[in-house]
């Protein structure tokens, strides 16, 4: 049975790498004009007539940041994010990972659970989503963010500093412009307000983790106080002392050949 | 290219062969040896010249250092040139440990013996003074894909580097066949679980997470992104609180186990307290009571750390390829393996991005697809992810 199995398996394969092609074709021509239609752009690149709202906009990532620095004080990552409806915040969120236990509950997912949870938003919000709604985050979207912000259909997302090792805006890939079934692209602003919320999780980072284990130091010698080692060694064994010799004579043989 | 070297791996367990490689791997102890007796011939020839020989020779056994191999590379070539009949001369030569000299045994191929150079007597002598054997044995030609596979290599053959960012989605056929029935077993559960979700209205897709040492199953559940369920029977409580757009399998049944972990972590606590209280009002009856009821949440924290992490060592099995969302939740929850059905256009574990492998992300974890692929197929036919 199982080996029957088995040889199934490898077959389907097989016959799979060309249904993956085509549909790695499909994948790349809707991000393709996704790309042309949405951006991605940092606050300094922004027209003249949208650096007229600029204001507006810092008002609301300073709200953001108040958020931050709540979360700060309950011990988690200070990432905090406002939803923002026509001029009016209607949702407020900030990372909850370490209190509910769960790896998942960014700031933006609290947020969107908030709006559900609230019966007269989630009435007016049901079948549009958040279609007309602008997101303002300290930190860029994580790659799940990225994607829920997508199937959430949100409009504009405003983002404070990058983050290089997991942000899905740019730093590690650009799922605002990826073919998310269900999905719909959106356009990015980055760099608002960008000092605030460096200095936001540097004052997390600051702190001292009293739960975390004792770090292992790895001893990096200078090079001079590498050869005194070595020296010690030579003088104790001599044995040592033939590798030495063996490695100067490698050198000869080397030019003899 | 990829499933090429996999299915090489699968039907030679024992690794693949190199020739050239033993060969080089002979060559670099006989180049050692050469370098030791010059060594010799420089130092005087002392009774403890012989001794650190014998260290040297235990030594070069090991992986030489960097500078070191790359001078015993180079040597290797030339080494090669010189030496064609190495082997036909080693059998034919044996060591003298009186004389501390090498006799030739046989009579009319003397002169082939004589014809040497005094380096090349030299590293014969030194092999068979040291006793070192010549032999061709295989070894892998690819990298390891699986831990396990490294694991083996690594201590049996000779040392290399596992990284887990390297393999793709490893095959379901590299698996051994009492793993596979364990993984069918786990995937029908998960087909049952989206089967429940199918007759409530939501998409067919259904996930399990296990724990492998103990096979328990910690936790079920699927896909819940429909509004509002269709025979009006209540969701499982606590995915409840999850909006239905975000609520795809994955999230929810990480979700359940947050929750579970909270209450646990929570009876814990009330057992402390109980126990603080008990002591407090056997010693002192008054007082202290107002302060054992404070600050809960501050107490979670303090209690967050203790027991199973996320979902650190479990595997999971679901019907469909996880969305790209999904598959950084996955990652978030540090995941330790992920066994899929049907894979979908948009998926994060394969087919549009691989996040499992991704370098910069700091959790890397083992995927492998298309286990089961027509009973899923069947269950929630579409393109669309998770």
């Amino acid at each position: 049975m199982d080996h029957v199995k088995i040889n199934n398996t490898s077959i389907c394969c097989d016959k799979n790498e060309n249904d993956e092609k085509q549909l790695k074709i499909i994948n790349e021509s809707i991000e393709k004009e996704s790309r042309k239609q949405y951006y991605i752009k940092t606050v300094e690149e922004l027209n003249e007539t949208e650096r007229q709202e600029l204001p507006n906009h810092c008002k609301f990532m300073e709200a953001a940041i108040d958020e931050g620095h709540k979360a700060l004080k309950e011990g988690e990552v200070p990432v905090a994010c406002v939803i923002v409806h026509k001029g009016e915040i209607i949702a407020r969120g900030s990372n909850k990972t370490n209190i509910k236990k769960n790896g998942t509950r960014h700031a933006e997912l609290e947020a969107f659970d908030q709006i559900f949870l609230n019966k007269e938003l989630n009435d007016r919000f049901k079948d549009s989503l958040l279609e007309e709604c602008d997101l303002y985050v300290t930190v860029e979207p994580c790659l799940m963010c990225a994607v829920a912000l997508q199937l959430c259909k949100i409009k504009r997302v405003f983002f404070g500093c990058h983050n290089d090792k997991f942000g899905g805006n740019g730093s590690v890939y650009e799922l605002n412009f990826s073919p998310i079934s269900n999905g719909r692209p959106y356009n990015c602003i980055s760099g608002l307000l960008k000092e605030r919320a460096i200095l936001l999780l540097q004052l997390f980072y600051n702190q001292e983790n009293k739960k975390a284990p004792v770090p292992n130091k790895r001893k990096r010698l200078d090079p001079e106080e590498l050869k005194k080692e070595m020296l010690k060694i030579s003088e104790t064994s001599s044995s040592n002392q033939l590798i030495l010799n063996i490695s100067e004579n490698l050198g000869d043989v080397k030019e003899k050949v | 290219s990829e499933f090429n070297h996999l299915k090489k791996i699968k039907k030679k367990p024992s690794p693949i062969v190199d020739d050239k490689e033993k060969e080089k791997e002979k060559e670099k102890e006989k180049e050692k040896e050469k370098e030791k007796e010059k060594e010799k011939e420089d130092n005087s020839e002392n009774n403890d010249g012989d001794k650190n020989e014998k260290k040297n020779s235990k030594k070069t056994k090991k992986p030489p250092s960097a500078s070191q191999a790359g001078n015993i590379l180079q040597l290797l070539i030339c080494g090669e040139s010189r030496f064609k009949n190495l082997k036909v001369i080693l059998e034919r030569v044996e060591y003298d440990k009186e004389l501390n000299d090498i006799k030739f045994i046989g009579d009319s191929d003397d002169i082939e013996y004589q014809s040497l150079s005094n380096e090349q007597k030299g590293i014969i002598k030194f092999i068979k003074s040291n006793d070192f054997i010549i032999s061709i044995e295989n070894v892998p030609k690819y990298p390891p894909l699986l831990y396990e596979i490294w694991e083996d290599w690594n201590y049996n053959i000779w040392p290399c580097v596992y990284r887990a960012h390297i393999f793709s989605t490893p095959l379901i056929s590299n698996v051994k066949n009492e793993t596979l029935l364990e993984m069918r077993k786990y995937m029908l559960l998960a087909i049952e679980q989206a089967e429940i979700g199918k007759n409530r209205g939501h998409k067919g897709i259904g996930a399990v997470l296990i724990d492998p040492d103990s096979n328990r199953i910690v936790a079920t559940s699927y896909d819940q992104t429909n509004k509002i369920s269709v025979d009006k029977t209540p969701e499982i409580l606590e995915t409840q609180y999850l909006s239905p757009v975000v609520s795809h399998c994955i999230m929810t049944i990480m979700n359940k186990l947050s929750i579970e972990q909270v209450t646990d972590i929570k009876r814990r606590m009330k057992e402390q307290n109980d126990k603080e209280e008990k002591e407090k009002e056997e010693e002192e009856k008054v007082e202290n009571e107002n302060k054992t009821c404070n600050d809960e949440e501050c107490n979670i924290l303090s209690f967050v750390n203790l027991g199973q992490y996320l979902a650190t060592n479990f595997h999971l099995y679901i019907t469909k390829e996880p969305c790209v969302m999904c598959s950084m939740a996955l990652v978030h929850s540090r995941v330790k393996r992920v066994v899929y059905g049907s894979s979908s256009r948009d998926g994060g574990l394969g087919t549009y991005l691989k996040i499992h492998t991704e370098k910069s992300l700091n959790h890397r974890f083992e995927v492998y697809k298309d286990f089961m692929n027509d009973e899923c197929k069947k269950l929630f036919d579409s393109p669309d992810a998770s």
